[in-house]
């Protein structure tokens, strides 16, 4: 009797470290948005359009390797002028109706994010701006070190893509297609 | 009866173990790259051509049918090839094991450069849906479909089983179905909305690893190849398993690929090579094609136009006569030798006899398993069968060389030896026919016709017979093959009298010369057309239409012309057996497919009218050394090699062969690349080309290639067509149409317009020298008249009268002065007769004329003529004027003017400019001196004419004035 509960014992010292950390979820790897740019251009030689913002949300589960970012359309400043600015916000992006552009879904590579290294990666997710939504595999460079990440992106957005409608006139000093490019430094959560 | 005692009963039935051969299709090999054994096949693909490409280790080989050539792909990297597709618009895909996409369209070669990156994964299957998007498997990132301008990536997150994606299918090109490692995923993508559902092992599917997914004959459905469970038949309407599951043991490793033919599956694995699944007997044979020929990992298979299969393994390409082309050879320890007589009856039973004995197998699983003897004699004394015939009662008559005829009960085992018959008991039978009640036998002795009434049910039984020879009318005794068609009509072959026919009662013999020129005949067949076809100990094939004979031979492409054995396909084909191997042709084409060394037949020699045709249309033929099964197919046994241009070279660079052809009359040197699929005997394929524009007609080569430099400026037309038969009548004609321009200075408008410029040239030339041959008359023309006037004023008795009685005024008083005035006038004399005879003088040589006649005239005259000379001494040398001018016009000024002590003649003469002036005043004489009025218009027309500037003549009333203008050059 003596010698089944001893046994017993000994049993459930050595399982019960690995019972307690089973039930119990590993607290996850979360980085968050520090500091931020994220400009757009109209990808033509003369830079019709050209504005920025600092004021990029977003977050990444390392482990997960899945992401969400978001980016307030009034926050973007640096117009070539106060009128170019009015028209984006009153008549393309329609920013009082759809207030913010987001992409958010997974990172195809399967790379241990968690490690320190740099990453080229494809981040495939969906894309909303002006409330029109596109499945989008976009291209960036991960570097993680010491629990901070960088991350640094360029790519293009269709306007036709999205629904984005400028005047004819206006259309034909613009490029159909802008160019993005975003930097963003995370920490861990 | 006294026979059948002493042989007893010998027959019996005994299931057989003896060792035969395997059944083999016949086979080989082809080294992608001799030099580099590390190489490995991975991938085939068919193209539109029927070309093989094999995507390798090493990037991608074209095996047109000669050598596996190399394509060169730009880039320093290695590239590993892991999937291959041909899409609707013949674009090449290739995957690679690192996610590389290359593109080769048109002799270019691009990689697949999407804003989205390429897959970081290796690319295991391409596949193209209905809406032309290419969709892409990978080893581990899932599917990736790319519209041509954005790459959609569908994984686990969206449903799909897993991301290991083996294979692609898409039955219709809208619902692509994946085989994963998790099972089969349905995919339906459009506008960003993914649907996605699967079939997987809680759906039944016996294992979750799916490695390929394949068409398959029967509707719905395809064949899944999986892991470690072997094959099925799913069916994709209803999404259930309909056939073969061996779920439990499936002992040959991991299905890599699937080919589904009439007969046979069959199946490409990882570790047993390639094996076979019997459709008609439900079994798998590993012994099949498992030969030290096929190595153990079968990576792909295809299949070419001809039938054949082909295998992709390390480093070679395997391939055998698929399942069109069977053998059972004889070897070591087995007896398929001499196989004189074959039979395949109504009840699927190849009756057929090695080495002198008896067996009968089934046609459907014809092996050594399914074997079975009988003996019709004691087994030492074997005899040699020759034909066999089964009558309406289901008895088989078996013909023996010198052993006469039996009847025989095939499921008793019970026979007779037919006595009744002299001819058949003691005679050498060729050859059994019949219809019904009646069996034809042939000997060489004469015919017999046995009728077969309802007693003859009993085997026991004798049979009422009739026997015919050349006494009846039948040409010959000697009889090889004997058919009765579907008019009834008995037909035989015989040796020495051509053909002969039995109709009415009546015996035709056709060896008439012209009509059958053929003596020795050997087998005869009835095709579909109900026509009747004979075959010839040495003079090919003759069809007969009820009308005529018509001869087929080399011509038409028959590879031999002595044919040993016919048969009719389903097709309307002629199967001729000949000692080089089978000649398939088809009358309506005219074309002939010869199977021959290259598909296997090497010493094989066939025996005479030793074929048969199952009741699944398959032929089986008895040859010395084995047996052949032939499956006629319609589409391999008409297929010919068809021509295609490769590439199209300008000055040995390949060039886009686009829609316009046009170059300059520089680009004129071109070469043709070209070839025909023919893997059976690419050896044999020949070509005719004929380039219209340059040449009048078709020229065979050998050759693969062909050049024509320096191609004058014109229209062409390239051909090229391809035969491997010598027969190119019916080949399908590949052609290059193009033009080279002409260069500018053999166009006709340049041409016209130089000779238009020429003339008018000719024309100015010719109108110039007129011209100037006119003025050269006419300056001519004025000297003489300027010599005449000079003469006749030389011999001008007043001037002389006036000059000696000035001479005479003052030779008294100044004899000195006289002297000068005589020199002078002599001076003059002889200056005007020197000068009048050139064109111009300088103007010194004029003045010094000028100043011996002023002298003269200063004698006469005295104070009442006044001349002032005033000239610029540096013009004096240096320019010219017409000889006598000023001579002139100062003997004019004298002439018409009153020269007197009152109004006396002033003469000016002085330079101005580029001009010489001479005036003098005016006192118009009362009595006008004679005067031709010739001397000033002579000046005039000299001046135009030598310097093309006028004289200018003024008179004021009181001065007249002459400027002439100065010549500088001569």
């Amino acid at each position: 009797m003596i010698s089944w509960i001893k046994s017993l014992t000994v049993a459930l010292l050595f399982f019960l470290p690995g019972i307690i950390t089973a039930g119990v979820k590993p607290t996850a790897l979360i980085y968050t948005v520090k500091k931020s740019l994220i400009s757009f251009h109209s990808n033509t030689k003369s830079e019709l359009i050209k504005a920025s913002s600092a004021e990029l949300k977003g977050i990444i589960d390392a482990e997960q390797r899945t992401f969400a970012f978001s980016v307030l359309m009034k926050s973007f400043d640096g117009f070539n002028s106060p009128l170019q600015k009015e028209h984006f916000n009153e008549n393309y992006m329609e920013s009082d109706k759809f207030a913010t552009a987001s992409f958010s879904g997974h990172i195809i590579e399967e790379d241990d994010f968690t490690k320190d290294g740099i990453y080229n990666i494809r981040a495939k997710g969906k894309f909303n701006i002006h409330g029109v939504e596109q499945e989008r595999i976009l291209q960036g460079d991960l570097l993680v070190k010491n629990g901070l990440i960088k991350l640094n992106c360029i790519f293009t957005v269709l306007l036709s893509e999205h629904d984005i409608k400028i005047p004819r006139i206006v259309h034909e000093k613009l490029a159909s297609e802008i160019k993005v490019v975003v930097s963003a430094d995370f920490i861990k959560k | 009866m006294k026979n059948q005692k002493i042989y007893a009963i010998f027959f019996f039935l005994l299931p057989l173990c003896i060792n035969v051969a395997a059944q083999q299709p016949f086979s080989k090999k082809i080294d992608i790259e001799e030099e580099n054994l590390t190489i490995k096949n991975n991938v085939l693909l068919k193209d539109r051509n029927g070309f093989l490409w094999v995507g390798t280790s090493e990037g991608i080989f074209k095996y047109n049918s000669t050598i596996p050539e190399k394509i060169f792909i730009p880039g320093a990297q290695k590239n590993y090839i892991a999937a291959l597709y041909e899409d609707r618009d013949g674009t090449i895909w290739a995957g690679c094991k690192d996610g590389k996409i290359i593109l080769l369209k048109n002799h270019t070669i691009t990689f697949l450069n999407p804003k989205e990156g390429l897959p970081k994964v290796a690319i295991t299957s391409i596949y193209e849906d209905a809406k032309k998007r290419l969709w892409f498997a990978t080893a581990g990132e899932g599917i990736y479909c790319y519209d041509s301008t954005r790459l959609y990536n569908i994984n686990t997150a969206d449903g799909l089983s897993d991301n290991n994606v083996n294979c692609l299918y898409s039955p219709d090109g809208k619902q692509i179905i994946a085989g994963t490692d998790r099972g089969l995923s349905f995919i339906t993508f459009d506008k960003s909305k993914k649907n996605i559902h699967f079939f997987c092992s809680k759906n039944g599917l016996p294992d979750n690893i799916v490695r390929s997914i394949v068409p398959a004959r029967q509707r719905n459905t395809v064949w899944i190849g999986m892991q470690s469970k072997g094959i099925l038949l799913f069916n994709f309407m209803h999404e259930q398993i309909e056939g073969i599951t061996m779920a439990k043991s499936w002992p040959y490793s991991q299905v890599n690929d699937i080919i589904e033919l009439k007969n046979e599956t069959v199946i490409a694995t990882e570790e047993y090579g390639i094996i076979c699944y019997n459709k008609k007997d439900s079994n798998f044979s590993d012994k099949v094609l498992r030969d030290t020929v096929f190595p153990k990992r079968i990576a792909d298979l295809q299949m070419d136009n001809e039938g054949n299969i082909w295998a992709a393994s390390e480093n070679k390409l395997v391939s055998f006569t698929g399942e069109y082309l069977r053998y059972w050879y004889s070897g070591k320890g087995t007896n398929f030798t001499k196989v004189h007589a074959l039979f395949a009856d109504d009840e699927k039973k190849l009756w057929f006899t090695p080495d002198f004995r008896l067996y009968e197998s089934s046609t459907d699983k014809f092996s050594k398993e399914d074997l079975r003897s009988y003996d019709l004699t004691p087994p030492k004394d074997h005899v040699d069968i020759t034909c066999f015939y089964k009558d309406k009662f289901g008895y088989l008559w078996v013909g023996t060389m010198g052993e006469g005829l039996f009847r025989m009960n095939t499921i008793t085992g019970k026979w007779r030896r037919i006595n009744e018959n002299p001819i058949a008991y003691y005679g050498n039978i060729l050859s059994i026919a019949g219809n019904d009640n009646q069996v034809w036998i042939s000997t060489l002795n004469g015919v017999a016709k046995f009728n077969l009434s309802e007693r003859n049910y009993d085997l026991a039984e004798k049979i009422n017979y009739t026997n015919y020879n050349k006494k009846d009318g039948l040409g010959s005794d000697y009889i090889y093959h004997i058919l009765i068609d579907s008019k009834k009509r008995v037909w035989f072959a015989t040796d020495g009298a051509g053909v002969a026919v039995f109709d009415n009662n009546l015996f035709i013999n056709f060896y008439t010369g012209k009509l059958f020129p053929s003596k020795v005949t050997y087998s005869l067949t009835e095709d579909k057309k109900k026509h009747i076809w004979i075959s010839t100990y040495n003079d090919g094939l003759f069809m007969y239409d009820e009308k005529k004979f018509i001869q087929y031979g080399i011509k038409n492409g028959l590879t031999d012309l002595a044919i040993t054995s016919i048969a009719a396909d389903e097709y309307n084909n002629i199967i001729a057996v000949n000692k080089k191997g089978i000649d398939v042709f088809n009358p309506e084409k005219n074309i002939v497919q010869h199977y021959g060394s290259e598909s296997g037949f090497t010493e094989l020699q066939p025996n005479l009218n030793s074929i048969t045709k199952d009741i699944n249309g398959d032929l089986w033929i008895g040859t010395e050394n084995g047996i052949v099964r032939f499956s006629s197919q319609q589409s391999f046994s008409t297929y010919t090699p068809v021509a295609v241009i490769e590439s199209v070279s300008l000055f040995n660079k390949p060039i886009i062969m686009g829609h316009e052809n046009g170059f300059n009359y520089n680009e004129n040197s071109f070469s043709f690349k070209f070839a025909a699929a023919y893997y059976k005997a690419p050896e044999k394929v020949k070509f005719q080309y004929w380039l219209e524009g340059y040449s009048k007609k078709w020229e065979t080569t050998g050759d693969r290639m062909i050049n024509f430099p320096q191609l004058r400026a014109g229209k062409y037309k390239m051909k090229i067509r391809a035969s491997a038969s010598d027969n190119f009548e019916a080949s399908p004609v590949a052609f290059y149409a193009f033009t080279i321009s002409k260069s500018f200075w053999t166009t006709w408008w340049f041409r016209i317009s130089t000779l238009l410029i020429a003339v008018v040239l000719i024309y100015l030339f010719f109108k110039q020298r007129v011209k100037s041959i006119r003025k050269k008359e006419q300056i001519e023309r004025e000297r003489f008249q300027l010599q005449y006037d000079a003469l006749k004023n030389q011999v001008n008795p007043h001037f002389l009268f006036n000059s000696f009685n000035a001479l005479m005024n003052i030779v008294e008083d100044n004899p000195k002065e006289a002297g000068v005035l005589i020199k002078h006038l002599s001076q003059f004399y002889r200056k005007m007769t020197a000068y009048s005879q050139k064109e111009l003088i300088t103007l010194e040589e004029e003045l010094g004329l000028l100043n011996s006649y002023l002298y003269i005239q200063q004698k006469r005259y005295g104070n009442a003529l006044q001349v002032a000379i005033n000239i610029n001494p540096a013009l004096k040398k240096s320019t010219f004027i017409p000889p006598l001018v000023l001579q002139l016009l100062a003997e004019n000024a004298v002439k018409h003017n009153t020269v007197s002590k009152f109004k006396p003649l002033q003469i000016n003469i002085f330079s101005e400019e580029d001009m010489i002036i001479m005036q003098n005043n005016i006192n118009i004489k009362m009595e006008k001196e004679e005067s031709e009025g010739v001397g000033l218009q002579n000046i005039k027309n000299r001046y135009k004419l030598l310097t093309n500037k006028e004289i200018v003549l003024e008179e004021t009333g009181e001065m007249f004035v002459v400027k002439l203008p100065l010549i500088h050059s001569n």
